[in-house]
C-alpha cells in the first residue's frame, strides 16, 4: 500500500487532519488503535468541547468561533444531530457540552465520506522506515490481519504521545512525570436531580464528598472528583482527576492499572452519593470510559516551540496554523485546577512551524503532539484547538505530499 | 490538635490556604474578593472544607454552603463562626 498522507491517531486532531487532507485530494490513511475513531472526546468520555470560542469578558459580548472551518463544522454538526448543547458559560469560559457517543458517530460519518480516505482501526504503529535524506519513507503497522507496510509521502502524528516522532528518531519532549497534567477518569450518570448540577448543587456534592473523606468513608483520592451537567436533564458526568504522581502515560500497563483503580474509586463515590445525597438517589452509571483521559504526554519538538508567554500575551505569527483561545489550564495536582488567562483575553497564534518537525521534512504534528512548552500545552491541548491544528496539519500534509510527488516525478511539473 | 477559630485567625488561615494551595496567584486577594471569579471551583471547595476540618475540627453545615454564602473569605469565616467550635 502507498498513500500520500498517513495520519496516526484517530482522535479529534487525527480525524480533522485526515478529513482535511482528503478534501485536498490526497490519498489518506487514518490509523486508530481503538475499535473506532473519536479519541478522548469519545472513548475517554470527555464531554465538553473547549477552545472552540474566543474568550470574552462577559456573557453580553458576542460569541465567536476561534477557528472557523473544521472545529465549527464539528460543533454545528453535533448541535444539528442533537449530540450537543450550548455553548454554555462556565465561569469565564464558553464551552459546548457534547455526547461522547455522538462524537464517535460523527467521526465515523466524516471519515466514511471520502473514497480517498481509508480508516484502519485496531491498528498500531510497529516501525518507521526512513529514506536516505532522513524523511519517513514507510510505516509498518500491526493490524488485526497481521503486519503491513505502507509507503508514505507525509505523516501526521496525531497519536497524542508523539509515537511516530519518537519511533522515527525525531526530537521529542516530555515534562517531568510529576509535573504532567493529571489524567482523568470520566463516568456518565443518568437520573441525577438537575438541581444538583447548578452552582449550589455542586457545592453540596463537594460538601458530601469532603465530609466522607474527613470521616474515612471515602479515600482522599475522591477529592479529585467533580461534576458537570450533561446534554439532557438528568444526565451528568463525574470526572476524577487522578493523583498518581509517577504515572507514565506512555506505558500501556500503567494506564490499565490506573484505569482499574479509578474505576473502583468511581464506583465507591457513586455508591456513597446514591446512599447519602437525596438528589443522587436515583442516579445510575450510564457509561464508563474505554480509556483514561490523558491530558499531557510526549510532544514532538518542532521548528518553533510555543511558550506560555506566547499564550498569555496573545502573540501572533506570520504563518499561523490556527488560533488558541483557551487559558493555560493547570491540573498538575489532583483536586486543584488553576487557570491563567491571556492579557485582555487575546487569542494566541499557533505558528505553522509548531506543527513541523525540527528534524524530519515530512513529519507534522497535530493536537496534543504539537511543539509547545508544558505551560503552552496546557492551553493548546483542548479538543476545540486540536480540531484546528489537526485541520491545518492535514491541509499542510496534502500540500507537502503533492510537492514531494512532483519532485520525485519531475515530468508531472511539465503537465 | 484543633483550635476554635475567631474572626482574625479564621480569615488569616483561609487567605493563606487559598493563596498557597488553591487559587492561582491573585495579587490583591482579600476577605472580600469574589472567590468564584478568582477561579474557585468545586475541587477548591472540597480542599478548603477538608483543611478547615483539619485545622479547626469543624464541619460546615451542608445547607449553609451556598454560592452566596461561600463567595468570599468573609462569608466562609461567618460560616465557620456559626458552626464552631468543635462540632466536628
Amino acid at each position: 500500500m502507498k498513500v500520500d498522507t498517513a495520519v496516526i491517531g484517530g482522535g479529534s486532531a487525527g480525524i480533522a487532519a485526515a478529513v482535511a487532507a482528503a478534501r485536498s485530494g490526497a490519498e489518506v490513511l487514518l490509523v486508530e488503535q481503538n475499535p473506532s475513531p473519536g479519541g478522548n472526546a469519545c472513548a475517554a468520555r470527555v464531554h465538553t468541547l473547549c477552545g472552540l470560542y474566543l474568550l470574552r469578558e462577559d456573557a453580553t459580548k458576542p460569541l465567536e468561533y476561534a477557528n472557523d472551518g473544521f472545529p465549527r463544522e464539528v460543533a454545528e454538526s453535533l448541535l444539528a444531530a442533537g449530540g450537543a448543547r450550548g455553548p454554555v458559560r462556565m465561569g469565564r469560559l464558553d464551552v459546548l457540552l457534547h455526547r461522547p457517543e455522538a462524537f464517535g458517530v460523527l467521526a465515523l460519518k466524516l471519515v466514511a465520506k471520502f473514497p480517498n480516505l481509508r480508516l484502519l482501526t485496531r491498528t498500531t504503529l510497529k516501525q518507521v522506515w526512513k529514506n536516505g535524506d532522513g524523511g519517513i519513507s514507510a510505516l509498518e503497522l500491526t493490524t488485526p490481519r497481521g503486519d503491513v507496510a505502507v509507503g508514505v509521502g507525509v505523516v501526521v502524528d496525531a497519536s497524542g504521545d508523539s509515537g511516530v516522532a519518537f519511533a522515527a528518531g525525531a526530537s521529542t519532549e516530555l515534562a517531568p512525570l510529576e509535573n504532567l497534567q493529571r489524567p482523568a477518569y470520566v463516568l456518565g450518570l443518568s437520573g441525577v436531580d438537575p438541581g444538583l448540577m447548578g452552582a449550589d448543587g455542586r457545592l453540596s456534592l463537594a460538601h458530601a464528598i469532603s465530609s466522607a473523606v474527613s470521616q474515612n468513608q471515602l479515600c482522599k483520592e475522591a477529592l479529585g472528583a467533580s461534576f458537570k451537567e450533561g446534554v439532557a436533564p438528568g444526565e451528568a458526568w463525574m470526572t476524577i482527576d487522578l493523583g498518581a504522581e509517577t504515572f507514565d502515560p506512555r506505558d500501556g500497563s500503567e494506564r490499565e492499572a490506573l484505569m482499574d483503580g479509578a474505576s473502583d474509586l468511581a464506583g465507591k463515590i457513586v455508591a456513597f452519593l446514591t446512599a447519602n445525597v437525596s438528589g443522587f438517589r436515583d442516579a445510575r452509571i450510564q457509561s464508563r470510559p474505554e480509556q483514561l483521559g490523558i491530558r499531557e504526554s510526549r510532544r514532538m519538538a518542532g521548528r518553533y516551540t510555543l511558550t506560555g508567554d506566547d499564550v498569555l500575551t496573545g502573540r501572533r505569527f506570520a504563518e499561523e496554523a490556527a488560533v488558541s483561545a483557551w487559558p493555560v489550564e493547570l491540573r498538575e495536582k489532583a483536586g486543584n485546577v488553576r487557570f491563567r488567562f491571556p492579557e485582555e483575553g487575546r487569542p494566541c497564534g499557533i505558528p505553522a512551524d509548531a506543527l513541523r518537525s525540527r528534524d524530519l521534512p515530512n513529519l507534522l504534528a497535530a493536537g496534543r503532539c504539537i511543539s509547545a512548552t508544558h505551560e503552552a500545552h496546557a492551553a493548546i491541548r483542548v479538543i476545540g484547538t486540536s480540531l484546528a491544528t489537526g485541520e491545518a496539519a492535514g491541509k499542510e500534509a496534502a500540500r507537502l505530499a503533492d510537492q514531494l510527488r512532483r519532485v520525485s516525478r519531475p515530468e508531472s511539473l511539465l503537465q | 490538635m484543633t483550635v476554635s477559630p475567631d474572626l482574625q485567625t479564621g480569615t488569616a488561615f483561609l487567605l493563606e490556604v487559598l493563596s498557597r494551595e488553591i487559587l492561582e496567584n491573585i495579587p490583591d486577594l482579600d476577605e472580600r474578593t469574589n472567590l468564584f471569579d478568582a477561579g474557585m471551583d468545586s475541587l477548591g471547595t472540597m480542599q478548603l472544607l477538608v483543611r478547615i476540618e483539619q485545622r479547626f475540627g469543624i464541619q460546615l453545615p451542608a445547607v449553609r454552603l451556598t454560592r452566596e454564602n461561600a463567595s468570599t473569605v468573609e462569608g466562609w469565616v461567618r460560616l465557620m463562626l456559626e458552626a464552631g467550635p468543635g462540632n466536628g
